[in-house]
């Protein structure tokens, strides 16, 4: 790089400062405890404050255990964005391959029917399934948490794989056909495998959504089924704010998105086909 | 190129440009034999949406001509059109639409410039770029609610870090939270924080699948900097662009957990969004059918708002293409 080109780092320090400052505050204060958050800002451990594992321990096993949400969250969060995928790629695959008639309306159509419900504000359902599940009895459970988020996803898990269906060239499957396959064999057997890059940045953009989701959790749930974004809002209490636990806690939450990003940015970035037709 | 911005046009939506980053040719849609049916495949998910949003939705609908309290649960009491009028009437709805249309409109438009300024920068290699562009990723990773709570220290009055700052620096103390000029742009920032990296992840994926040679090209024929980047990389990044902002602007308008942790819509009603304002209705006052209303009222808003954004930008692109 030129030197003249140095100037680049000037608007990408003063960004990285902005993104960075919230961050840093985040892991220090994790770190700290009463003493070392009130009276006025610290900023370095050991040199403002003296650094505690205090809130690792409390939340970790002691008397505001993380645990328990984090089963819930990830059993919630797994189960329906797996459904949702599923169900996704099946829709995606009928809407990209086969000619669909529905009166006036055709393939595009149905999509855009699909699709559109994407835009549809949660809080507009989130009323309605409050009453429905207070008369269904699933108000605070690991299943009726699963049913609302894997309806949610279905929209934008049929659109994505929809597209990446569309980009995959079709003679694979025209052979499996004439090899006598059946519809659903040419779909598990041979399109489903050549999209997997995108198969799996669909299922980590529903996971992170449902993973992150406060509104109908913090309505649908009180304590059978909260989720970590529930167990973060709840350290907010009567004895003031647990600051360190909720630093802690958002740190736990964020882990799994960073390492399965870091872990699949290679296989995202292969191309699609990886030289299947070559 | 295509020209048509409807959603299920994958050359406009294509979310394959995250992935692969590599320009798509078009094919043809494949005609696998008229004798095979696609329904088995779709007809799962199309049922399970009509039982899992449109069902609730007429639900909602429902709720919204009666009055349902949490009270006596499935009991419906005719109101009629009560909700509606009420609705059309109340100064803290419009308060709130006001609040959410300009966070909309400041947010989304701050995040596309900053974003595509920052893709632009981090575009072509250069030392250390790795480790920025995961940097820039890490706050739409986070919980909305850890979000909240993380401005909520970083902008607290007393012991937050960004007012000693402004001590150090001999420069006035802000009320980040409790005034009602700066609250909102508190929360612009928070936003703009969490959503910038989005914009530039996709704004970013758009220029990796570009041809590096019309640039080149025109940078030899001496266009300067900002004619090569208003001429040539504009346009081929406008589909995806306009994909960008329009996914934002959808989400931002149903911004809710930053808002509740961050000022919990004050101080007074300066920082309430449409969705906490239905929220506080249905779960405070406990006003179920009235929530639905409001609910309803801005999926209204939204979907018209989504129609007039298709039409201008799809009108635009046509232009940009020709």
């Amino acid at each position: 790089m030129k030197l003249r080109e140095a100037w680049r780092y000037i608007p990408i320090a003063l960004w990285s400062l902005f993104v960075g400052l919230p961050i840093y505050w985040m892991i220090i204060t994790a770190f700290k405890d009463n003493s070392a958050i009130y009276n006025g800002a610290r900023y370095l451990p050991w040199v403002d404050f003296k650094p505690t594992t205090e809130a690792w321990h409390e939340i970790l096993g002691g008397s505001n255990s993380v645990v328990g949400p984090l089963q819930h969250s990830l059993i919630i969060a797994t189960s329906a964005t797996v459904i949702s995928v599923f169900f996704g790629s099946l829709a995606g695959y009928g809407l990209a391959r086969f000619q669909l008639k529905l009166g006036f309306w055709r393939n595009n159509d149905i999509a855009f029917w699909i699709i559109s419900q994407r835009i549809m504000p949660p809080v507009v359902i989130v009323l309605a399934f409050f009453i429905l599940y207070k008369n269904l009895h699933l108000l605070d459970t690991l299943l009726g948490m699963t049913i609302i988020y894997t309806g949610f996803s279905i929209p934008l898990t049929t659109w994505f794989m929809q597209s990446y269906f569309k980009q995959l060239p079709v003679e694979l499957e025209e052979a499996a056909y004439i090899d006598g396959a059946s519809r659903l064999t040419v779909f598990l057997r041979v399109a489903l495998p050549l999209v997997l890059p995108g198969l799996i940045a669909t299922f980590l953009l529903a996971f992170s959504f449902v993973w992150n989701e406060f509104l109908f959790a913090v309505v649908i749930t009180s304590s059978k089924a909260t989720t970590l974004p529930i167990m973060i809002a709840i350290q907010q209490g009567s004895q003031g704010t647990a600051w360190w636990n909720i630093c802690a806690i958002s740190m736990i939450s964020i882990a799994p998105m960073v390492i399965v990003a870091i872990f699949l940015q290679r296989r995202l970035v292969t191309g699609l086909l990886g030289g299947a037709l070559k | 190129m295509a020209t048509d911005v409807s959603p299920t046009d994958s050359s406009v939506t294509s979310p394959e440009l995250v992935v692969s980053a590599a320009p798509r040719p078009a094919r043809p849609r494949a005609r696998l034999g008229p004798n095979r049916s696609g329904w088995p495949f779709v007809l799962p998910a199309i049922f399970l949406l009509l039982l899992l949003n449109i069902f609730p939705l007429i639900f909602s609908v429902v709720m919204s001509f009666s009055n349902v309290s949490t009270d006596n649960g499935l009991q419906l009491t005719a109101r009629t059109l009560d909700n509606w009028s009420q609705l059309l009437s109340d100064s803290s709805f419009w308060d709130a639409m006001k609040f959410t249309v300009f966070f909309v409109v400041v947010a989304v438009t701050l995040e596309f410039f900053i974003g595509f300024a920052m893709a632009l920068l981090l575009w072509r290699k250069i030392p250390g770029g790795g480790f920025f562009r995961v940097l820039f990723c890490i706050p739409m990773m986070l919980a909305p609610v850890a979000i909240g709570f993380m401005f909520r220290m970083i902008f607290d009055e007393q012991d937050g870090p960004v007012n000693a700052i402004l001590h150090g620096l001999h420069l006035p103390q802000v009320l980040w939270l409790s005034d009602t000029t700066t609250a909102p742009i508190s929360v612009l920032l928070m936003d703009i924080w969490e959503w910038t990296p989005l914009m530039f992840l996709l704004l970013l994926a758009g220029l990796q699948a570009m041809p590096e040679e019309a640039i080149e090209a025109a940078r030899l024929d001496g266009a300067s900097g900002f004619r090569v980047i208003w001429n040539i990389i504009f346009p081929i990044l406008a589909p995806i662009s306009v994909m960008a902002v329009f996914l934002r602007m959808i989400d931002a308008f149903t911004i809710f957990g930053q808002i509740y942790l961050l000022t919990g819509g004050g101080p007074g009603t300066a920082t309430t969004s449409t969705t906490l304002f239905a929220f506080y209705q249905g779960f405070q006052n406990f006003n179920m059918s009235y929530g639905s209303t409001i609910s309803l009222a801005l999926l209204i808003f939204v979907t018209v708002t989504a129609l007039v954004y298709l039409a201008i930008t799809r009108m635009l692109l046509r232009r940009v293409e020709a």
